[in-house]
């Protein structure tokens, strides 16, 4: 089921990173996922953005530095990174004074559902 | 997170050999990036959070990869951290900064195991980043946090007497904790402490899954004028993410006011 929230999102990380880490597509998933917030944030950036898009920077960290993709640490690293961004990006649009968009936020929650949902 | 966020620049400019990130984090997503080269990063003298996650941009392999390092108390990156001008299409053309996040788990949708979200209530003591990076060689690094003081007099109020009140208090990392209760109310509290480790599910619906708690002192009454003591022992206990303190009233009086109950936690990196 679609997450509805980016906190809900957030929350669901693991439950939702473990059937594509068992089917051992979590790498190509990530990778997609991490795609998906590149055309959302397709350059450097504010400082404001990039306390969102610089998760992109650890996500593809993340999927370069593992080697073997059943990896446990690699499961866990992915999941931390989904999380924190999801809760970034949350944080990030919620308060009087936004340093992403409301539509950047939607669509980080569209991308988390389009990819790893 | 804390905002606008000191950047290596503004030290630079004003002659300091060093900058320091010290902020309240205001979400687990919080990161932050440095834009000038360090010679070492070390974990702050204020610090909440034990360990922290370097990603830099790789000056010994590929150039368009990026690698990392998590810092400690107990191990500073004492090698030049040095960002890159490179721009790197793969990242949405972001420019090579270092980049610092809190690696340990911070959930602020924790509820205590049993919490009532109507009646109870809860309050967070909102944990601290202190990551600081020199610009020079230094002769030695000395990243052991300084032993930190929490001091409580007043409590947020539950709905009733009965109701629990709930602080929660940053312990990452730390070997020992020593916490002293006097209750100052005129009637009985009975109190309660935790050690909590966060998972990542929000405790508001279903309390049981935001947290592995492990029990450090019993829920028991203190009655007026009383005082009690717990000490927390890692090597005993374990290690926690944070303290679960419980307060709750026993009488309609307290509900106005909840308080005075002065409590004195001490926390420290060395162990008994």
């Amino acid at each position: 089921m679609p997450a509805g929230s980016l906190q809900t999102a957030a929350e669901q990380a693991y439950a939702h990173l473990y059937p594509r880490w068992i089917a051992g597509t979590l790498d190509a998933d990530m990778t997609a996922f991490l795609d998906a917030l590149v055309a959302i944030f397709p350059l450097d950036g504010s400082p404001d953005q990039r306390t969102v898009s610089n998760w992109i920077v650890v996500g593809r960290n993340v999927v370069q530095e593992t080697t073997i993709v059943d990896d446990y640490e690699f499961f866990n690293d992915a999941v931390e990174m989904v999380y924190r961004v999801c809760l970034a990006a949350d944080d990030a649009s919620i308060h009087v004074i936004k340093r992403i968009t409301v539509p950047q936020a939607a669509a980080v929650l569209a991308a988390y559902n389009a990819t790893l949902d | 997170v804390t905002y606008p966020q000191p950047t290596g620049a503004d030290s630079v400019s004003k002659f300091q050999d060093f900058y320091r990130l010290n902020t309240q984090i205001a979400s687990p997503g919080d990161i932050f990036e440095l834009d000038v080269t360090a010679s070492a990063v070390l974990i702050g003298p204020d610090s909440d959070f034990a360990q922290v996650r370097l990603t830099m941009w790789n000056a010994t392999g590929p150039v368009t990869r990026s690698t990392k390092a998590i810092v400690t108390p107990d191990r500073s990156f004492n090698a030049p951290v040095q960002p890159q001008s490179t721009i790197y299409p793969s990242s949405g053309q972001k420019k090579g900064r270092t980049l610092f996040s809190p690696h340990d788990l911070f959930n602020p949708y924790y509820r205590p195991l049993g919490y009532d979200d109507v009646h109870d209530r809860i309050r967070f003591f909102q944990p601290r980043i202190d990551l600081m990076a020199y610009y020079a060689p230094q002769p030695s690094l000395v990243a052991q946090r300084s032993d930190k003081r929490w001091t409580m007099q007043y409590y947020k109020q539950p709905a009733a007497a009965g109701d629990d009140s709930w602080v929660m208090v940053p312990y990452y990392g730390r070997k020992y904790g020593s916490i002293f209760f006097k209750n100052l109310t005129g009637h009985d509290v009975t109190l309660e402490v935790r050690g909590v480790n966060f998972t990542m599910q929000k405790g508001i619906v279903t309390p049981g899954l935001s947290a592995i708690e492990t029990a450090l002192s019993a829920s028991a009454v203190l009655a007026a004028n009383a005082v009690r003591s717990v000490v927390i022992d890692a090597s005993v206990n374990g290690m926690f993410d944070f303290l679960a303190i419980k307060y709750q009233p026993s009488h309609a009086d307290q509900i106005t006011t909840f308080g005075p109950i002065p409590t004195r936690i001490i926390t420290s990196d060395d162990a008994l």
